[in-house]
């Protein structure tokens, strides 16, 4: 005899018997197995043994677990039988499948979604080096240089400091093409050591690069290196050319720095330049942020206990100005990982409560799910509990099912996520830090994993401890229609439906508030006419001259050349423009009015051609607009907004007044008239008070680039496009950015608002819709279990609008102590979302009506349905049936 | 009659088969024989549980014979006790009764 049994299993066998019954029953198994391959062939004989084995195994644990009685122990065992009776269970019910699976799958994505956003932003460990020893020291405004400088040579408890300024853009010529802009960061060559960065190749600053006339040098971003080099190290020792001026490049930075900013491309050494000649940039652009890292062993209290003691010597030492006592107090300085994503992290933390709220209500509703399927299957639990299987089997085999459909759930949710997020990537507001790389990796499966684990367990164990706890005769007797639903299990249904309301309700009414301030937002008057404007911006091309009398002879020109073009009806330009990326503050001296030289008020600048207020329909109040008059070499003038009379001139005539800037020699600038006051940068705050002043003039220095407004004459499109030509062919050296619309910059300027409101209306749109199949399950169930009753009234002659009636009562009033529950809790929560809100109130009308008939309308939609099945019957079938 | 009286379809049928064999009862050819016999498909577990469960009632009993000296392997044997045989007349007899006028019912055309 050749052909043994195979030996996989006869070990199998081995270490599922008893020493004594190894003794014999393996070779008799043995022996039957080579009659069986004599009389039905060795492959028939095979399966046979394999299923003797399979029978013994199962049977093993009797005798203790031993050896593969653990592996195939009990559980073990019971489990896998029990898995394939509950997937052929699943496979029968369809619909209970699908349903359950696609409302875990609902939660699962959407918690993915957030934590993945909020991990990047909050809770993951920031990308540096011992980052718990990084404090940000920040002063009211942004700091100088030279305080800077001051803060460097004194502080004892940080090993390095250093300042960045994220300036949004610098104009890079390539050696071929178009030149075009580049986010380059200025920082202190201590800032990139303070934060412990690596180059990954080459080097980082040296301090002496910071050394005014220092030979010019730059380091690449990861991305940048890998984009315009090909990642090749020879772009060591070349060269770049950034407003015209050349850069060396000596390195190149790590992957992931996001610092000061995760747009940069490149940066570059600031120049610490304290000499007279430069006093006004060292001492006036307070634009730098400070990073400093602790010595080991100091607390973030004591850098600030220092940074306070230096503060009156910083404060003093400032030529320009003198800021207030207290400006540098103990405020400023905080652990670098609280400040980074401070604005992002209140609505992060709301949306991370919202998700929270739609996945108790995925447990409820799947709670609520399983209960249903578990009366409807009470027959099939009884006989099998009635054979033999014990309550704890039951039990396994529930917790299998949900295991099952947990699983299938997060893959679902998991693949929702996934193309969820790359829908929401383009929408994350910059202040969310990291945006740009939230994925979906594997600190996002493993949370999602235990999301899913706990979801299930809290949806699943009640329903299936109940399953364990039943008596077979009592449901046999029933004969499994379960004509009485215990009150107890009602009681849980109508519970977990009620909180599944009160939930809802609370998202609908905090997504309402939110889309009703976000609609009141866009309907704030800008102060400008948005309609068919659009805006480019325009870098001047490096090697001009950089006199004020060139530069502005060739922007009139440009000016000129763009409103030769058909497709433009009117053209101005701007240092800079409402809504777009920069805004320009000085701090004025207002004589007359700011009498404290120490205490001047910071306002909003911008430089523009005389056509401008005509252009964006800017309306001159009184005195007169911009004009020829105001060449280069005639007395300066400037012109006002509303804003800026009512604060600095309430109740005077502000024309032929004058306004200074702060420093030494400055000349007095005439007030020459008084326009409209515009919104800036967000629509949800008041307008700033700003002083214009014309291009032509350039007071306060020279600019680089300058913003086109212009009014299409037809078409928007076929305006940006002749605005980009008619650039390009004046000369095509001059990159042309940020093409847009007006309505398209203002809808931008929202990012927060829009993104928070389309993912609260999400999360509220999917809690209502799973409280109405909750709704609807309860009373599809209890349709089901009243069928006899209701054919014995039909057959008895009731109305059947009068039995819908009645469903539709009960579906109503299963909804309303959830729903206002719901609205009291929403009242509550009014108050942490009021930060958010714009022009409504927390405890807005419109939403608190509008919200509970909402609520009841959908409630009804979702009882009609089972009410209209329920009358639908044939009496005389049911009545059979019985 | 009692509880003990109950004689599962099974152990009913393991019994019989057990009477059959003889000398060769032991777990292997039980099973083959309950096939043949009464068609019944089981697995050897199964025949081997019923088995111990009855002889753990007392109505078989079972001898461990060692391979002889032509070789051979160990094998347990069973027989069914004098309880055993008793159990078996008074559910025969039990069936017996039951059946008493029910031919015609089976097959009509006796």
């Amino acid at each position: 005899m050749s052909v043994g049994p195979p030996r996989a299993w006869r070990w199998i066998l081995e270490r599922s018997l008893s020493d004594e019954e190894r003794g014999f029953l393996v070779a008799e198994l043995e022996h039957a197995f080579a009659a069986k391959v004599e009389s039905v062939g060795p492959a028939a004989a095979r399966k046979w043994y394999r299923e003797e084995v399979m029978a013994f195994v199962r049977r093993a644990p009797r005798r203790g677990l031993r050896g593969i009685g653990t592996v195939f122990g009990r559980w073990g065992m019971g489990g896998w039988k029990e898995l394939s009776i509950v997937l052929r269970g699943l496979r029968r019910a369809p619909g209970f499948t699908a349903l359950a699976t696609f409302t875990l799958a609902l939660g699962i994505g959407a918690s993915a979604v957030v934590f993945a956003i909020a991990d990047r932003a909050l809770l993951r460990p920031l990308p540096y080096p011992e980052a718990e020893r990084l404090v940000s020291v920040l002063d009211g405004w942004g700091t100088s240089l030279g305080s800077l400088e001051i803060l460097q040579r004194e502080m004892t408890t940080v090993e390095a400091i250093g300042g960045a300024w994220d300036a949004v853009g610098s104009t890079l010529q390539p050696e071929a093409g178009p030149a075009r802009r580049v986010s380059a960061a200025h920082v202190s060559p201590e800032y990139l050591a303070a934060l412990g960065m690596r180059p990954v190749i080459g080097r980082l600053f040296r301090p002496e690069e910071a050394a005014p006339g220092a030979g010019r040098v730059a380091l690449l971003s990861a991305d940048f290196f890998a984009t315009e080099y090909g990642a090749d190290p020879a772009a060591l020792g070349t060269s770049l050319v950034l407003e015209g001026e050349r850069f060396g490049v000596v390195g190149g930075l790590q992957a992931g720095v996001d610092m000061p900013s995760d747009r940069n491309d490149l940066w570059i050494p600031a120049t610490m330049d304290g000499s007279a000649a430069n006093v006004g940039m060292h001492w006036g652009l307070g634009a730098y942020s400070m990073v400093a890292r602790m010595r080991p062993g100091v607390r973030a209290s004591d850098v600030r206990t220092e940074v306070a003691s230096l503060g009156e010597t910083v404060r003093l030492a400032n030529p320009l100005w003198t800021p207030p006592p207290g400006f540098w107090n103990e405020g400023v300085v905080s652990p670098l990982r609280q400040v980074r994503g401070r604005d992002a992290r209140m609505p992060l933390l709301l949306l991370l409560g919202a998700v929270g709220i739609v996945l108790l209500v995925v447990c409820a509703n799947v709670a609520s799910l399983l209960l249903a399927r578990g009366l409807s299957r009470r027959r099939d639990l009884a006989v099998r509990k009635a054979l033999g299987a014990g309550g704890g089997r039951l039990v396994v085999g529930q917790l299998v099912e949900i295991g099952a459909l947990g699983l299938a759930g997060s893959l679902l949710g998991l693949a929702l996520a996934v193309g969820g997020l790359e829908l929401l990537r383009p929408l994350l507001p910059a202040e969310v830090p990291g945006a740009a790389r939230v994925s979906i990796d594997l600190r996002v499966v493993g949370f999602t994993a235990s999301v899913a684990l706990a979801v299930s367990l809290l949806a699943g164990l009640a329903p299936a401890l109940r399953v364990g706890r039943q008596a077979p005769g009592a449901l046999l007797r029933e004969g499994g229609r379960a004509r009485s639903v215990s009150r107890a299990s009602r009681g849980t249904t109508r519970l977990l439906v009620g909180a599944q309301m009160a939930a809802a309700v609370m998202l609908v009414a905090g997504s309402g508030l939110l889309g009703r301030s976000l609609v009141k937002m866009t309907r704030v008057d800008p102060g400008f006419d948005v309609e068919g404007r659009v805006t480019a911006r325009l870098d001047l091309p490096p090697g001009l001259p950089t006199s004020r009398e060139a530069r502005t002879a060739r922007f009139a020109e440009i000016e000129a050349a763009l409103a030769s073009e058909p497709e433009l009806a009117g053209v101005a330009l701007a240092s800079s423009v409402p809504f777009d990326s920069e805004t320009e503050n000085m701090a004025v001296f207002i004589p007359g009015v700011t009498d404290d030289p120490n205490a001047l008020p910071v306002v909003q600048q911008r430089r523009v051609s005389a056509a401008f207020f005509d252009v964006l329909g800017i309306p001159v109040r009184s005195g007169r607009s911009f004009d020829a008059r105001d060449r280069v070499e005639a007395p300066p003038v400037a012109i006002v907004d509303e804003t800026f009379v009512a604060r600095f001139f309430p109740g005077e005539d502000p024309i032929g007044r004058t306004v200074r800037y702060p420093w030494r020699g400055a000349p007095d600038i005439e007030i020459v008239g008084v326009v409209g006051a515009t919104a800036d940068v967000d629509l949800a705050r008041l307008p700033e008070p700003t002083v214009w002043f014309p291009i032509s003039q350039l007071a306060g220095g020279t600019i680089g680039n300058a913003v086109a407004v212009a009014r299409a004459s037809g078409d928007e499109s076929a305006a940006l496009a002749a605005l980009q030509r008619r650039s390009r062919s004046f000369d095509e050296r001059m990159p042309v950015s940020e093409l847009a619309t007006y309505p398209e910059l203002l809808r931008d300027s929202l990012p927060g608002p829009r993104l928070h409101s389309l993912l609260l209306v999400l999360f509220a749109g999917s809690t209502l819709t799973l409280a109405c199949v909750g709704v609807y399950g309860v009373a599809a169930l209890a349709a089901r279990q009243r069928v006899r009753e209701i054919g014995v009234r039909m057959t008895l002659g009731a109305d059947p609008s009068e039995i819908r009636g009645g469903f539709l009562r009960e579906g109503l009033l299963l909804a309303l102590p959830g729903g206002l529950l719901g609205l009291a809790l929403a009242a509550l929560g009014g108050r942490v979302l009021s930060s958010f809100l714009f022009g409504v109130s927390p405890v807005d009308p419109v939403t608190f009506v509008g919200t509970p008939l909402l609520l009841v309308g959908a409630a009804l939609a979702a009882a009609y349905l089972p009410a209209r099945r329920a009358t639908q019957v044939d009496p005389a079938a049911v009545l059979r049936a019985e | 009659m009692g509880r003990d009286g109950l004689l599962g379809e099974l152990e009913h049928q393991v019994m019989l088969a057990l009477l059959r064999l003889g000398d060769e009862a032991y777990t292997a050819p039980i099973a083959e024989e309950l096939e043949e016999r009464a068609g019944r498909r089981t697995t050897v577990a199964a025949v081997y549980i019923v088995l111990r469960r009855l002889e753990e009632k007392g109505l078989v009993v079972s001898t461990l014979r060692e391979a002889g000296p032509e070789g051979g392997r160990d094998r347990r044997y069973f027989e069914v006790t004098e309880e055993g045989m008793d159990r078996l007349r008074r559910a025969r007899a039990a069936y017996a009764s039951l059946w008493e006028g029910l031919d015609t019912v089976l097959e009509p055309g006796r």
